[in-house]
């Protein structure tokens, strides 16, 4: 007996890592490539009979030149010891026969879809002249790929090729050795092993579709012998009384493959297929299309002859050929199916007995099998049956879930046989795993287009809006910039504001310190002319000259006092401004240093502005003992010298507040204006345009100038809007735009 | 690819759809369901009915979406898109769910697409030019689909996605109060592909567009035609997916296919308030290569905008 434990090599390049099937004449290992780490399964005899030799050998070579995905690949033939071993592609799963035994039976579209791959497999077969000949639950091998399960047809063992067949019936196949599995063998089979075509198949698949479907074999009996009995006599149960709800043509395609003349069954698997999926035609498609694919174009028939040099696979380890091959006795048990055990209630004949007396009870094996049993705590609710032949020919081994879902299950360690050997399985395939490299791109790439718009943003709206001031282009944002020592706003809102409000402050400062210097000077020069005056016309002049003199004391006087009017006004508004917005208390502050300032520096006017008087005064009387003569001229820019205020002069005109909201279109489009503030505080507020998808809201500063009515507005948020126009009592109209984007008009009336 | 034509269809007016922006610090939300049914599914071109799989029964969809959008710069805006979902089969035992296995009606539900999108404003009607003119990229996050995406009642196909868009759009007043819109949108996106299935790259890039009128006659609805289109050029057909193992039985195999749809429908908006409104859609698959031949989607949706600092008028 061959022994291999975990870890041997087979034919130096195998390692061993379990024993995973075990038939009376082969075990099956699954193995590992030492250089490749790949897996496989190898079916290695464990009876070098060379008879059995050669049939392993012939498997080999049949399987080796099919290509189809629901058959067993064999992908190489070695040797062990003398012994020959089978490399097969590795199935990590269960079969059909355990499964059926599980489950009793299948549901209708569960059944054709799994059949659908057996009988494409067959076909395919079939269609190069390849016979498996014993085709039944056991050798369809069930792999769990992605949830799914993808039937593998194994063990073509005693398949042939059509061609050899009259050399191998004097062979392996000779008469007398009965080669299949009661049950699933056809009548001529029973009758001659050697004398069956492609149509032995059809008889057996039909069998196993009534097994698949009823959870019964149609021949079943007591014994094989009784079993191959009903199968020559054609004796079975219909289907539609184990299965009412079995489709009519489903029954009649079963009943026609189970017929004991060979004539009147389905002539080719192409045929079974028409008459079974008639009204599945995707999968009828998907057969005939794996058909298609199966075979590349070099598959060609085994040449298999008496000549044939084989390797060394006789106990001697002389050649042996396949017509020497003697019958096999003895070996009651299955031989292993692909890389799982072939259960041990489906005893294979293919090793002889032809004398029913030499068959075992096909099912009392299953009676002995222990019980179900949980694999512990740790195993999530996974269920292991097993039956194990305790003779050594044939074990069961499935998995499912203890609920008895049928829900992909992963396992992780089975244990076969009653000794507790234990293996792992591979996992069950995962999905393809992603590259983050794609990932880590798309997530640059947008971060880079977010960048380039901020960036191309910031581009058109770099500039800072130009405001035009009294003829001079002054820079707003320098304008609004916080100065030195004050604290910074709370708020983007609040810094705002008090930018605004200081800004307009400066500006009124500026204004009120150009007016001082303006007058300064015009006094200055009031007081030269006089005295010039003075000079050429001595005492004449003097009253004229004093009259002159308290008229531009008294303007100046006047100038002041209005001055100190619009500072006290300012001031009022700067109050009214504070009780309105609470929230605005550093523009608040900020105003009101402005406002002091803008009292110091009128005070400081006044003060230079005395001085400058007291200096023509004393210029003038230093004039008086000049000679007299000429004329007096009024000092410039004065075109009123009355002594006394004019009664009808208007009073000076208070800066109207264009807080509220202002309701108009811009360029034909529904536009409203949210202002606050006036002419001294500034102007801060929302423009809004709304008109369906478009709901744009902008936030904006600017100021208003009541001497001329004009006010301007600028995008906070620097985008280059640009908002001016011409006040007129509750309505303003304008102009408005981006730099660059043109000008458009605007108009709006308060609400 | 079955969902993900909805997803673009079903995004609402007024919120981050067409070439307008809203103005830096504005921002809405959008809360709505959707649902969606197909019945058919085109193996190839759809023309005949002989290149139709009854699906059994008709598969359903329905979800909730937020989308959020704020503008952050005067001209630019980003959006956040967040869908869940729930989709079944009716007919589990149908034989195109056998056919297709890796349990391939199995219901799903959870996390669709999650899309984030940043547009900006190259032409802005509002200041000269004749239409406003767009641009912009998206990013759509697609991880929570992945576990499911070998079904027919995927959510989406696993991917994250990287795309560009561009989209020009006018509007104007319509009598006293009202107004229209029309925009036309096009973009194209790379799929992270998740693997090679028989030579192609699943999924693959794809290319889209979109384009929607609007009339309102007065201020509280508006309606109009919309349609979408969506074309991936490259891949299988649904065909070839049902008879080639190689590609039925891969998780990407949906991802995998030659898609193209156009579907036509409409929408309602009606204005409930100026911070509120409220909006329907309808649409039909008006033509489908490897994909479903008879969509019926509809959504439902309420939209807020400026809720966060309502406060400060």
């Amino acid at each position: 007996m061959l022994t291999l434990h975990q870890g041997d090599l087979i034919a130096e390049r195998f390692r061993v890592e379990t024993l995973i099937g075990e038939g009376g004449i082969a075990r099956v290992f699954k193995v590992r490539h030492v250089r490749l780490g790949s897996v496989h399964a190898v079916k290695i005899l464990t009876l070098a009979r060379p008879s059995l030799a050669d049939r392993l050998l012939l498997e080999g070579r049949i399987q080796a030149q099919l290509r189809h995905p629901n058959l067993v690949r064999v992908t190489d033939v070695v040797e062990h010891e003398g012994n020959p071993c089978l490399v097969m592609e590795f199935v990590d799963g269960s079969h059909l026969q355990a499964l059926l035994h599980e489950q009793g039976s299948l549901v209708l579209p569960e059944a054709l879809e799994l059949f659908a791959g057996v009988l494409s497999a067959v076909a395919a077969a079939h269609d190069v002249g390849v016979l498996h000949r014993d085709l039944k639950p056991a050798n369809i091998l069930l792999e769990r790929v992605r949830g799914r399960l993808v039937p593998k047809v194994s063990d073509f063992g005693i398949a042939k090729v059509a061609a050899e067949d009259i050399r191998l019936r004097e062979g392996s196949t000779r008469q007398g050795v009965l080669m299949g599995t009661p049950g699933y063998m056809a009548p001529e089979q029973i009758e001659d092993s050697g004398a069956v075509d492609h149509r032995a198949d059809i008889f057996a698949l039909g069998a196993i579709l009534y097994e698949m479907l009823s959870g019964r074999r149609p021949f079943d009996q007591e014994t094989p012998f009784a079993t191959m009995q009903a199968t020559v006599a054609g004796r079975f149960a219909p289907i539609q009384s184990l299965v009412p709800d079995c489709p009519p043509h489903v029954a009649t395609a079963i009943a026609r493959c189970l017929e004991p003349r060979v004539a009147d069954r389905f002539q080719g698997c192409h045929e079974l297929a028409d008459a079974l999926y008639a009204d599945a035609p995707v999968l009828r498609a998907r057969i005939q299309k794996l058909e298609q694919e199966a075979l590349p174009s070099g598959l060609h028939r085994p040449e298999i002859t008496e000549s044939t040099p084989r390797p060394s696979l006789s106990a001697d380890g002389g050649v042996t050929a396949v017509g020497e091959a003697p019958p096999v006795r003895g070996a009651a048990g299955a031989e292993p199916g692909g890389s799982l055990p072939t259960p041990a209630d489906t005893p294979d004949f293919a090793t002889p007995g032809v004398e029913g007396a030499t068959l075992a009870p096909p099912d009392d094996r299953l009676d002995r099998a222990p019980a179900p049993r949980a694999l512990g705590p740790g195993s999530g609710g996974i269920r292991v049956d097993d039956s194990i032949d305790t003779e050594g020919a044939a074990g069961s081994l499935t998995l499912r879930t203890a609920g008895g879902s049928d829900a992909p299950v992963r396992p992780t360690g089975v244990t076969i046989g009653g000794d507790g050997d234990t293996a792992a399985l591979d996992d069950l395939p995962e999905p393809p795993a992603r590259s983050p490299l794609p990932w880590v791109a798309a997530v640059l790439l947008l971060i880079g287009a977010a960048g380039g718009g901020w960036w191309w943003m910031n581009q058109r709206g770099d500039g800072l809006p130009v405001e035009t001031v009294d003829g001079g282009d002054v820079v707003l944002g320098e304008a609004v910039a916080p100065t030195d020592g004050e604290a910074t706003p709370a708020s983007a809102d609040d810094a705002a504001r008090a930018a605004a409000a200081e800004a307009a402050a400066r500006t009124a400062a500026e204004a009120a310190v150009r007016d001082a210097a303006a007058q300064q000077a015009a006094a200055r020069d009031a007081a030269e002319t006089a005295a010039e005056t003075a000079a050429r016309e001595a005492a004449a002049e003097t009253a004229a000259r004093e009259a002159a003199t308290r008229e531009a004391a008294e303007a100046a006087a006047r100038e002041a006092a209005e001055r100190e009017a619009a500072a006290r006004e300012a001031e009022a508004q700067e109050a009214a401004a504070r009780e309105a917005e609470a929230k605005e208390a550093a523009a608040r502050e900020a105003a009101a240093r402005e406002a002091a300032a803008r009292e110091a520096a009128a005070r400081e006017a006044a003060a230079r502005e005395a001085a400058a008087r007291e200096a023509a005064e004393r210029e003038a009387a230093t004039a008086v003992s000049l000679p007299a003569g000429g004329e007096t001229t009024p000092p410039p820019g004065d075109a009123v010298t009355d002594a006394e205020p004019d009664p009808e002069a208007p009073p000076p005109r208070p800066a109207p507040s264009l807080g509220g909201t202002w309701s108009g279109e811009a360029n034909g489009r529904p536009l409203t204006l949210v202002l606050a503030g006036s002419a001294e505080t500034g102007l801060t507020g929302q423009i809004r345009f709304t008109q369906g998808p478009i709901e744009r809201v902008t936030k904006v500063q600017g100021r208003y100038d009541a001497e001329t009515n004009r006010i301007s507005l600028v995008d906070i948020d620097g985008s280059n809007l640009e908002f001016t126009g011409v006040v007129r009592g509750t309505g303003m109209m304008g102009t408005y735009g981006r730099k660059g984007d043109g000008t458009l008009s605007w108009s709006a009336t308060r609400q | 690819m079955l969902l993900p034509l909805l997803l673009a269809l079903t995004a609402p007016a007024h919120a981050g759809s067409g070439p307008w922006v809203l103005g830096r610090g504005d921002h809405t939300l959008y809360l709505g369901v959707e649902g969606q049914r197909f019945d058919h599914l085109a193996q190839s071109t759809g023309s005949g009915s002989d290149d139709v799989l009854d699906v059994g029964q008709g598969v359903q969809t329905f979800g909730v979406k937020a989308i959020g959008t704020i503008g952050v710069l005067d001209r630019m805006e980003v959006e956040l898109a967040v869908p869940w979902q729930s989709v079944r089969q009716n007919h589990t035992e149908s034989f195109p769910c056998q056919d297709l296995t890796l349990d391939a009606c199995k219901a799903t539900k959870g996390l669709g697409i999650v899309r984030g999108r940043a547009k900006v404003v190259a032409l802005d009607e509002l200041f000269g030019p004749p239409v406003t003119l767009s641009f912009g990229g998206e990013l759509r996050l697609g991880q929570a689909t992945a576990p499911d995406r070998e079904r027919i009642t995927n959510r989406g196909e696993g991917s994250m996605d990287a795309g560009a868009f561009v989209v020009v759009g006018r509007s104007g007043g319509l009598g006293q109060q009202g107004y229209w819109s029309a925009y036309l949108e096009g973009g194209g996106r790379y799929r992270s592909a998740s693997g090679t299935v028989v030579g192609v790259e699943a999924p693959g890039p794809e290319v889209w567009s979109e384009a929607q009128l609007l009339l309102s006659p007065g201020r509280l609805l508006a309606v109009g035609p919309e349609i979408g289109w969506l074309w991936r050029p490259t891949g299988h057909d649904v065909e070839d997916m049902l008879t080639n193992l190689d590609i039925v039985l891969d998780v990407d195999r949906f991802g995998s296919l030659n898609i193209m749809s156009l579907q036509a429908g409409g929408k309602a908006i009606v204005r409930a308030s100026d911070a509120t409104t409220v909006s329907f859609g309808l649409s039909h698959t008006a033509y489908a290569i490897n994909n479903p031949t008879d969509v019926w989607a509809a959504d439902l949706g309420v939209s807020f905008r400026g809720f966060l600092n309502r406060h400060d008028g």
